[in-house]
């Protein structure tokens, strides 16, 4: 009983709320829902000393998944749900999903899963998205570039790369503090025993010199950089540092960059240069106003709304992205997919609202 | 504000700083939200389900009369702790800082025949917004009662009583007529095609639940049928004949004002709080009293935090007393005897022509006819400020 008919599902699900009928289904198999997508842990394995990798049993609700995307991971902590994304390390295709998962300093997430997440747990899973991807085409030579946990994505495209063409022509350059840090050092040993064209470069902190990036630390690995398609992840010092050397040598269109993390507020910037998205409305605007109610207004576009004052909640809406504060309690709201009143929220990043 | 009460008038200060009280046990409170409230929303939530299913299912067995007693009785609670303890309270919003989409405020659809959407406008906007205030609040009298003397008396108020007890009983009903304003085709403020074109998203909730509770599960039954769709109905009027009485006790009771339009006009958030607590009466209670009336019977504490949960209700009050008595403000309170049967009196008295000669200026503006009307644009714009 771990699959319904989608037909049924959804004529029931016409006189009968979802959650009700996934509150009876749970006393089955917690496995069994009607549209939420959840998995079951299957294993848990210590990579290195801060990464821990999960391997899930989706059930039927999992769509698939492209080599360099992520997926959310919805925890109740303190009673409150929060998502993290993380990258998806498995091949896409596999029954069993896996991702790594590093722990962030203080990160509420990070060290419940790595302290409380048990084999057999259910956790309930959110999209999949991300747009670290290999072309459809694949380009000639490639060079990925991974910076500490960032080397979740690179190994995913890495892998994808070689099933499609075994003998491509890939360097990976790998920085990270130690050799105890290198994580899936051990996969990518091995890939390059079978494929000839895979180079590998691990470069250490505690190397000295030749374990920093630099445009000579880069030339003396990999001289033909120019030459290759480039995906980069890792801790914001890298990408900076990689895309200035890329921007000076004019090719800035060949590096892919992958941002993970949180957007932060900029504190230089003007409230007012805040990007907006209504997403389902499709309207961008620029914020111009105290509040982003007053501003998607003043942009045209009408959101629902009550009172103005954040006591009725009819502008309630969800915030997909984006950091806000709340002007009556002066909270700062940086959490993806939460629900904000706009009335009395004031954007401190741009910010995409599901409406 | 002139307040006729038993309360001390603030100056403008004065309220600010009683305002800036509440905001600060406001924000305190938020801050502690967690886990404990999460749990207990989510254990009335499943006392809820268990307790339908079991109504339900005794019902089934109906021609006993012990079950039939008691799948009603349970069927009866199950709805009521729906509506107020969790629909009531869902539906504010209260629980959308635990971002479970099965508890958004937005999104939330109790089993009751009024929609979700209309309620979330005519209660938690206009309601909630302008507690109280003549012309802007249906909630004063529902456009069918006089309940205070600043209301303008017609003949057709001699029939309150009559038109009261026949509001409890069928409350689920005529509440989700409510926001039709059917009072305006007396009026004739109104014409009947607009409100036919309103009415089709009520009816179609209504449908929903005459289905429910009238078809499908006496279908189930089988030969059964008779005793449950009895216990049906009388689990419905229950549900009905005690939302009344705990609602009509929170803006109704002896001590409640109403106020003019005009002190919308340049209100602060103190002068906001006032308004709240001044239009509103408490109930005093057990826990499960609290419970059963979805902490409606902090009734002070709900229209000044209506977006926190009506668990910390009871926490808060005592807080929000203390402040109150610090300001020489009433705090409208008693046992459900005493408020209910103040309410009483009132359906009595102002059946008959009785009025206040003060405020005659006031009365001026009559309830019924600017109801709905738009507000002069500086108003709102103030008031949101």
């Amino acid at each position: 009983m771990s699959s319904l008919n989608p037909t049924v599902s959804r004529v029931i699900g016409k006189f009968v709320k979802e959650d009700w009928l996934d509150f009876v289904f749970a006393h089955v198999n917690p496995m069994l829902t009607v549209n939420r997508s959840v998995a079951k842990v299957v294993s848990i394995v210590e990579e290195t000393s801060d990464i821990k990798r999960f391997v899930l049993r989706p059930n039927q609700h999992w769509s698939s998944f492209k080599a360099g995307q992520f997926v959310s991971v919805k925890v109740m902590l303190d009673g409150v749900y929060v998502e993290r994304c993380y990258s998806l390390v498995s091949a896409p295709g596999d029954p069993l999903i896996e991702i790594a998962v590093k722990r962030q300093p203080h990160g509420k997430v990070s060290g419940w899963m790595h302290d409380t997440l048990s084999v057999g747990d259910v956790v309930e899973l959110g999209d999949v998205g991300g747009e670290f991807l290999l072309p459809s085409e694949l380009p000639e030579k490639l060079l990925l570039i991974a910076g500490g946990s960032g080397v979740t994505p690179i190994y995913s495209l890495l892998v994808q790369a070689l099933s499609e063409r075994a003998a491509m022509d890939v360097v990976v350059m790998y920085y990270a503090n130690a050799a105890a840090d290198l994580a899936f050092a051990q996969e990518m040993r091995e890939l390059a025993v079978k494929h000839p064209g895979l180079r590998l470069q691990f470069a250490l902190a505690s190397d000295g010199d030749a374990g920093f990036f630099s445009q000579e630390q880069l030339t003396a690995v990999c001289a033909d950089f120019t030459g290759r398609s480039t995906y980069i992840c890792g801790p914001a010092g890298l990408m900076k540092a990689a895309t200035s050397v890329w921007k000076e040598n004019g090719i800035e269109v060949r590096l892919t960059k992958e941002v993970f993390g949180f957007i932060t507020a900029d504190p230089d910037a003007a409230i007012s240069e805040m990007p907006i998205t209504l997403q389902r409305s499709q309207q961008e605007f620029l914020n111009s106003k105290s509040t982003l109610l007053e501003s998607a207004e003043a942009a045209g576009a009408r959101p629902a709304h009550g009172c103005r004052t954040g006591v009725c909640k009819t502008c309630s809406c969800t915030k997909v992205s984006g950091v806000v504060r709340d002007l009556l309690t002066g909270a700062i709201d940086d959490q993806p997919n939460t629900q904000i009143r706009i009335c009395i929220s004031e954007p401190l990043s741009a910010v995409t609202l599901d409406i | 504000m002139k307040f006729s009460s038993k309360s001390r008038e603030l100056s403008i200060d004065e309220a600010n700083a009683f305002g800036e009280e509440l905001d600060a046990l406001r924000k305190e409170t938020i801050a502690s939200l967690g886990k404990k409230d999460a749990d207990y929303i989510y254990a009335v939530r499943n006392f809820v389900r268990y307790s339908e299913i079991a109504g339900r299912s005794s019902l089934m067995l109906g021609w006993l009369p012990p079950f039939w007693l008691a799948g009603t009785a349970l069927l009866g609670v199950s709805k009521i702790v729906e509506n107020m303890e969790l629909g009531h309270n869902v539906i504010h919003g209260q629980y959308d800082w635990m971002n479970d989409p099965t508890l958004r405020g937005s999104t939330y659809e109790w089993d009751h025949p009024c929609p979700s959407e209309n309620w979330r406008h005519t209660h938690n906007f206009m309601h909630h917004t302008y507690t109280n205030v003549r012309g802007m609040d249906h909630d004063i009298g529902y456009g069918a009662l006089r309940l205070f003397p600043e209301q303008k008396w017609e003949p057709r108020f001699v029939l309150n009583p009559l038109v009261a007890a026949f509001l409890a009983v069928t409350f689920e009903w005529t509440l989700s007529l409510q926001p039709l304003e059917l009072e305006k085709l007396i009026s004739k403020e109104k014409k009947f095609s607009q409100v036919r074109a309103e009415f089709s998203i009520i009816a179609a909730k209504m449908r929903k639940q005459l289905v429910k509770d009238y078809a499908f599960f006496p279908l189930l039954a089988g030969p059964m049928f008779l005793p449950v769709i009895a216990g049906n109905a009388v689990a419905n009027v229950m549900r009905n004949l005690w939302t009344f009485g705990i609602i009509f006790c929170g803006h109704f009771t002896e001590d409640v004002e109403t106020f003019p339009i005009e002190v919308l006009e340049n209100e602060s958030r103190g002068q906001w709080y006032l308004r709240q607590l001044h239009g509103s009466g408490n109930l005093k209670g057990g826990k499960v009293f609290h419970l059963m009336s979805g902490n409606l019977s902090h009734q002070i504490e709900h229209h000044m935090f209506p977006d926190i949960p009506g668990a910390r209700y009871a926490e808060m009050a005592v807080k929000v007393r203390e402040i109150c008595e610090r300001y020489g403000q009433h705090y409208n309170t008693g046992r459900f005897t005493k408020q209910f049967s103040q309410v009483v009196g009132r359906i009595f008295k102002y059946a008959l022509p009785f009025g206040k000669k003060v405020e005659a200026v006031v009365s001026n503006i009559s309830p019924i006819s600017t109801i709905g009307k738009k507000l002069p644009e500086s108003t709102i714009e103030k008031n949101a400020a």
